[in-house]
């Protein structure tokens, strides 16, 4: 039985412009189940610590946090429009405003300035493709985070399955391609962004130090797909379960523990 | 020691002697792909840092993976101001030390620092070096993006990058077979980087960026497919020419995949992995 954190009623989701929204909607569903396996079964890496959520979209991941008793929150966001929401929302739940921030900020420019240990917990919510160099950005949330990282995100089979934009793409690889240890790179509105295999996130996580956790999605989908190929037409997707996304390594997440010392010498 | 002999005729100016102590003692003497001897040195130095003096005299160079020197030796023969060298092997710091007391160059012209090259051009200003020289370097880092955006930051007017693309993976090592086994030639049109694990005692270097898994000291290396290159030059405002090895160039039709097997590499001259694009050069202004 998973928490109702919450429902359909919630200005988080009532305001929210991606409730049906492919590939994962921001519905009450899909957002309960999320904070329940990414957060609730990581109490111990929210309670009473410092939260630093990269894509704090609307507010309502840091809102989870705080229901899960975070001392602290911040959330950065690249698009301002999302920032302001985030804060109004919280505003109007008369949250105390000691206990979060909101930046509309780049993530890759924000660990820069902060120093290393400065959050205890560091999540990172599908905006490492905005980084161009995924490793850097890994190795960054390393030196940044003083426990634990838990970072969800595309793979580069995602940018496979992006209709008439994909078939340049699937011309020119192979099946097995995107098991290698690689990045793709993709325009998406007019910028560059960049999707990695999951075989280079784990590497790239045993490079930098983290001891890393694979979340299983499986459980939540009745019959899980697990081949990102079927995927590929718009009917697939139209019947497919958000989980499948996971379940088909189109999209990851990991719960990633420091190491003592960085691997990296 | 791969290589067929060829006439030493292309060879048509000297920057660095047969006998120079940076050429006699360098262990890449013989190797493949990129042989540092008599030839291929003063013909990548002239390709390199001769047609592009105008980025070197008079100016303050920092060289990125500078080995034991060499370059630097000759890009401050070709009149540099002043020549700061990186690299994270000790021994060659302390070699490249050693070679230009020898050459009594100006301690005051050079400086080399034992670094990563990252941690060591994070620390520096913007625009404190005029120059930047990344010459095979690139591929022995995870992070090529991020390193070339910290180059376009801290050279003022220019960078000269001689890097392996990712063609190079389908080339060398365990890995390059399952590489060939799950790609296509057209996939390395794509902007995509590749990465391959390496063991330090395969190279003549010490290798930043290694870490311990079952028991193996591995480190990550990437290369990034030729548009990919662009895409960060572009990215970074760098302004990009493609350096042109055609005059040197013996095999025009030479590719990628006749240098798969061994008797392909023993057949081919050193000029081949440029003309297969296995290996670019580019000339980057701001």
């Amino acid at each position: 039985m998973i928490h109702e954190y919450i429902n359909s009623d919630s200005i988080f989701i009532k305001h929210s412009t991606g409730i049906n929204s492919w590939p994962i909607p921001n519905d009450a569903e899909s957002l309960n189940i999320r904070a329940h396996l990414m957060l609730e079964k990581n109490e111990t890496f929210i309670a009473k610590k410092k939260v630093l959520i990269i894509g704090c979209h609307n507010g309502i991941f840091p809102y989870f946090c705080l229901k899960l008793g975070a001392n602290f929150v911040k959330g950065l966001f690249l698009n301002n429009g999302y920032v302001e929401t985030a804060k109004n929302n919280f505003q109007s739940l008369n949250l105390n405003p000691n206990k979060y921030a909101f930046e509309e900020t780049s993530p890759q420019n924000y660990l820069k300035l902060i120093k290393d240990n400065e959050y205890d917990t560091i999540i990172c919510l599908h905006s490492a493709a905005y980084y161009q160099d995924h490793y850097q950005f890994i190795y960054e949330l390393h030196k940044k985070t003083k426990e634990v990282a838990i970072i969800d995100s595309l793979t580069a089979n995602y940018t496979l399955l992006l209709g008439k934009k994909s078939i340049p793409t699937l011309e020119k690889i192979k099946k097995e391609t995107f098991s290698l240890p690689i990045t793709n790179y993709i325009e998406e509105n007019n910028q560059i962004v960049s999707y990695s295999s999951e075989t280079l996130f784990e590497l790239a996580f045993q490079s930098t130090g983290f001891k890393f956790d694979k979340i299983d999605w499986r459980k939540h989908s009745d019959n899980p797909i697990t081949n990102w190929q079927e995927l590929i037409s718009l009917k697939s997707k139209q019947a497919s379960h958000w989980t499948d996304l996971y379940s088909s390594n189109i999209a990851i997440t990991y719960v990633l523990r420091k190491e003592k010392t960085s691997n990296v010498k | 020691m791969f290589y067929v002999k060829k006439k030493q005729a292309m060879l048509n100016k000297i920057y660095i002697d047969e006998q120079s102590p940076f050429l006699v003692n360098d262990p890449r003497k013989n190797r493949w792909a990129v042989p540092y001897n008599y030839e291929t040195t003063n013909i990548r130095t002239h390709i390199l840092l001769g047609k592009n003096t105008k980025h070197i005299k008079n100016k303050r160079i920092l060289d990125l993976g500078c080995h034991y020197g060499t370059f630097a030796y000759i890009a401050m023969k070709l009149g540099a101001a002043y020549i700061e060298g990186v690299d994270s092997d000790p021994n060659l710091i302390e070699q490249a030390n050693q070679f230009f007391k020898e050459h009594s160059i100006n301690s005051d012209k050079f400086n080399f620092n034992c670094t990563d090259a990252i941690s060591y051009i994070e620390s520096l200003p913007d625009n404190s070096f005029d120059t930047v020289l990344c010459l095979g370097l690139l591929y022995f880092i995870p992070n090529p993006a991020y390193l070339i955006q910290q180059i376009s930051r801290v050279c003022k007017e220019a960078a000269i990058i001689d890097t392996f693309t990712a063609y190079n993976c389908l080339l060398w090592g365990k890995d390059a077979i399952s590489i060939r086994k799950k790609t296509k030639k057209e996939s390395f049109e794509l902007p995509m980087l590749f990465f391959k694990l390496t063991k330090e005692n395969k190279k003549m270097y010490k290798l930043p960026f290694q870490f311990e898994t079952n028991n193996k000291i591995l480190s990550l290396v990437s290369y990034p497919t030729i548009p990919l290159l662009e895409i960060y030059f572009k990215s970074n405002h760098l302004k990009a020419i493609k350096i042109s090895w055609d005059k040197y160039i013996v095999n025009k039709n030479k590719q990628i995949e006749d240098l798969i097997t061994q008797d392909g590499k023993m057949m081919s001259h050193w000029t081949d992995i440029y003309s297969s694009k296995a290996r670019v050069s580019y000339l980057l202004k701001k």
